[in-house]
């Protein structure tokens, strides 16, 4: 499979393209944001004396907004990147994953008590790297959407799938959402669907999971509802790998 | 805060603003330091070559002329300037291991983070020696 990707010269030219394009963003469209925000940190430190209290806070605001506008291009330049790349198949160990990113996520956030259960076994042949990052996406969202529950609970489950398939999914008792209406933009880059101030983040972390995703040749799905947590079901081939 | 006082510090940058927001960051947080200033990175290398030796180098990555790259390659080919500590300004888009296997270069991300940059010298043993 990456073999015939790599000898297709039109490919090779996309993917030249793309990453030409991913420096662009990364040099030239953060370097005039870097100064928007960065002469307003100086007339913030400079002149707070002789700004009034409104003045100040619109410096604060055009500070946010370039550095919001910063994360997401980073976000942008790092979705790019691991979406230009070839999928390397291998043996992967997603239970294992799913454990040892638990861990990560306890000792980053050593304040919040959530019990994380994983079934064992779930195993497949795939880019071990590239459903690293799904699984952590997912699990990050997970974390973040259960931080309102006391009894947070989060689940790596094995699914049933089809001939050729392997199927597993995050679940959480987390608020959930209402899908209503969302049709399709819930996996869109920059959606949000809750507040900024209840839940921190650009809107990065499911559309990241989709893409690398399809880009395994898999797909994600959701299953939700206010209140009633939610359910990220994860599919990918079930490769072989003679 | 000026412990780098006695050191001579050499910024290797294009952009005017960028320029700028070092040299006020060295004044505000280490005013004795001497800040030498490079354009491109021909300029860098004759500087380095010609004037006072820096003790350490900041270095933009995307330069024109002679891009950041070609510049730490011919600090590393030099004799004289093989272990120079070097901080290298790069973008989520670099690849972050490409200089693992340098231990005299270290790099961070723009803007110019003075507290980020003091921990960045003392991995380069540099601040150890100033006392």
């Amino acid at each position: 499979m990456s073999s015939a990707l790599s000898a297709n010269p039109t490919r090779e030219h996309e993917h030249r393209d793309i990453r030409a394009l991913l420096a662009m963003v990364s040099h030239d469209l953060r370097a005039p944001l870097r100064s928007i925000d960065g002469f307003a940190l100086a007339l913030e430190e400079d002149y707070a004396r002789e700004l009034e209290g409104q003045g100040l806070d619109y410096l604060a605001r055009i500070r946010r907004a370039a550095q919001r506008m910063d994360r997401m291009l980073v976000t942008l330049v790092m979705l790019g990147r691991l979406t230009d790349r070839v999928p390397e198949l291998e043996r992967a160990d997603i239970s294992h994953i799913a454990r040892d990113l638990a861990v990560a996520l306890r000792e980053r956030h050593a304040d919040r008590p959530v019990r994380v259960e994983v079934d064992p076994g779930i195993m497949g042949v795939t880019d071990r790297d590239l459903i690293r990052i799904v699984i952590e996406e997912l699990m990050g969202n997970a974390w973040k959407f259960t931080s309102g529950r006391s009894d947070a609970v989060i689940r790596v489950t094995r699914e049933t799938a089809g001939p050729g398939r392997l199927a597993f999914a995050v679940r959480d008792n987390g608020d959930g959402f209402d899908l209503t209406g969302t049709d399709g933009k819930l996996f869109g880059l920059f959606q949000r669907f809750h507040p900024p101030d209840r839940f921190p983040g650009e809107g990065a972390g499911l559309a990241t999971a989709h893409r690398v995703l399809r880009l395994l040749g898999g797909a994600l799905s959701v299953e939700t509802s206010p209140g009633a947590g939610a359910v990220f079901r994860c599919e990918i081939p079930e490769a072989d790998l003679s | 805060m000026n412990d780098l006082s006695r050191f001579t510090a050499l910024l290797v940058e294009d952009n005017p603003d960028d320029q700028w927001f070092a040299r006020r960051a060295f004044k505000k947080h280490s005013p004795g330091t001497n800040l030498l200033l490079a354009a491109d990175g021909v300029e860098a290398l004759a500087l380095i070559g010609t004037g006072p030796r820096p003790d350490f180098v900041l270095l933009d990555m995307n330069l024109p002329k002679m891009g950041g790259r070609e510049v730490l390659g011919a600090l590393r080919a030099d004799v004289a300037t093989k272990s120079l500590p070097v901080i290298a300004f790069t973008t989520p888009d670099d690849d972050p291991e490409e200089f693992a296997g340098d231990p005299n270069t270290v790099c961070l991300s723009k803007p110019l983070d003075f507290p980020r940059m003091l921990e960045a010298l003392d991995r380069l043993g540099l601040r150890g020696t100033a006392g």
